[in-house]
């Protein structure tokens, strides 16, 4: 049996007002690229297949990066193994993203997986060393506690290792993010995939006018996301760990 | 009354970042007895708490022995902090279960005893609320909740008021000393308050610092409740006053 949930929630958005910045943000980029895809003559299904594939290799590259760099950092932020990973993680972080990129369209082909890889290894690294940072901040007070309540294995992590690495992994997420969003447009040029943002913006490359629209869309999807998502969690977790 | 806790030749060295060592401890011989409430006293550095830590097995790593009774396990033993050491992101109530939540001991019939433990110790309007809303005299109630809700044996506290004023930390103790009384257990408190070690202590170890050493072991023979404006009070007190060294 868990501690029990108490019923107060604790909800991002509690005023009206919020849930209509909230829908303003998200129907705001479809209605600009609806405008932007009669403007140009583009179809939308077209614009939004390239938008929705970016969006969705994104999404994957994300959640790998996540687990990913959640994982390695409670394994390795403290103990003798992580006197040996640690420097190993930074000279790995320092290696030009881009110089792996043959040797991922050698493995997996100018596909998704190529796209995907190569976001991971650009997302990963601020999610790692954000958690680690988190993590080492920890007073050791509470390590002292969790020690004498006896909190170990699976309740551990759950009570104490979790919620103490969320404000690491919140700032990570949008480090990173802003790392892929530069990274996916490149990949997807550079490996000559057939559709995404990347080709999309390549094709159009000679036509400012849809490369202006373009970028507008483009950041017009990156500051809702951040509105609606990532700056609440920001806030919220760091509040998780005010004492 | 039978011993508790018995330490034998306790010392306990520390190295800095640099390799410097730093004797912390050195040759303690202490036995705690069953339902007694000792008190560790001395000035800052002394290495009271250091010994309040090798004893609760917070600390691992010193030279000497250290052995408990037969029947006394880890999970007989819960700790206060001088800090609280409350975890920011669980609630009043949560902080308090999470010696039970870890042995896979919350039952129904323990989260009601939770409930009545917070209700004693004027908690039970903030059960959902978070640490941070809290006052300092109620997140150590919180501490002294949490652990009282694993029932334990030996109860360690490490300057468990120095961070409370004056008025919290009377009431506190006032608090404590009904919980000792009603609960029957044994209690290990550090202080550098000698007025404080006086108004709780059954016996009252002495400690001096650099490098940490136990010198006399005080009976306090006060009787209980203590009159803390008594001359025998103020006489005790002198008497401890000449046995501390700064």
């Amino acid at each position: 049996m868990s501690i029990q949930s108490h019923k107060r929630h604790h909800l991002i958005y509690k005023m009206r007002w919020h849930m209509l910045v909230t829908i303003i943000l998200v129907i705001m980029p479809v209605i600009f690229f609806l405008f932007f895809a009669k403007v140009t003559s583009i179809t939308t299904a077209q614009l939004f297949t390239d938008i929705g594939v970016s969006l969705a290799r994104m999404t994957i590259a994300f959640l790998i990066s996540i687990l990913l760099g959640w994982s390695l950092a409670v394994i390795f932020y403290k103990g003798k193994a992580s006197v040996v990973a640690l420097p190993v993680f930074d000279v790995l972080q320092s290696v030009p993203t881009f110089a792996a990129l043959p040797l991922a369209v050698m493995y997996w082909g100018k596909s998704t997986g190529t796209v995907v890889f190569f976001l991971v290894v650009a997302m990963i690294w601020p999610i790692l060393f954000s958690i680690i940072s988190s993590l080492k901040l920890i007073k050791n007070e509470y390590h002292e506690a969790i020690t004498i309540y006896g909190l170990k294995g699976w309740k551990r992590i759950k009570y104490f290792i979790f919620p103490a690495s969320v404000p690491g992994l919140v700032t990570g997420a949008i480090v990173g993010l802003g790392e892929a969003w530069e990274a996916i447009i490149a990949t997807e040029i550079i490996i000559n995939i057939r559709s995404g943002l990347g080709p999309f913006f390549q094709t159009f490359a000679d036509n400012p006018k849809i490369t202006l629209f373009g970028i507008l869309g483009l950041l017009m999807i990156i500051f809702s996301i951040n509105k609606i998502l990532l700056l609440p969690l920001l806030e919220r977790s760091h509040s998780l760990v005010e004492e | 009354m039978s011993t508790i806790i018995t330490q034998k030749n306790i010392s306990k060295i520390f190295k800095d970042f640099k390799g410097h060592k730093f004797q912390a401890l050195h040759d303690i011989n202490l036995t705690i007895e069953e339902g007694e409430f000792f008190i560790l006293l001395g000035p800052s550095g002394c290495g009271k708490s250091t010994l309040l830590r090798i004893m609760s097995h917070l600390e691992s790593d010193f030279k000497g022995t250290q052995e408990y009774r037969s029947d006394i396990r880890r999970e007989d033993m819960a700790f206060v902090f001088q800090q609280f050491a409350l975890l920011p992101w669980l609630t009043v109530e949560q902080n308090v279960s999470i010696g039970l939540e870890a042995r896979g001991e919350l039952t129904k019939e323990n989260k009601k005893e939770i409930a009545e433990l917070l209700k004693s110790l004027g908690l039970e309007k903030f059960a959902h609320e978070y640490p941070k809303g809290l006052s300092g005299g109620m997140k150590q109630r919180v501490g002294i909740a949490r652990a009282l809700a694993v029932n334990p044996k030996i109860m360690f506290l490490d300057e468990p008021f120095s961070a409370l004023d004056s008025f919290n930390a009377k009431t506190l103790r006032a608090d404590l000393i009904k919980i000792w009384k009603e609960r029957k257990m044994t209690v290990v408190m550090v202080t550098h308050n000698i007025e404080e070690a006086l108004e709780l202590g059954d016996r009252i170890g002495i400690m001096s610092s650099r490098p940490g050493t136990l010198g006399e072991i005080v009976v306090n023979t006060l009787p209980r409740p203590r009159e803390l404006r008594s001359k025998e009070f103020f006489d005790m007190e002198d008497k401890l006053t000449s046995l501390v060294k700064i």
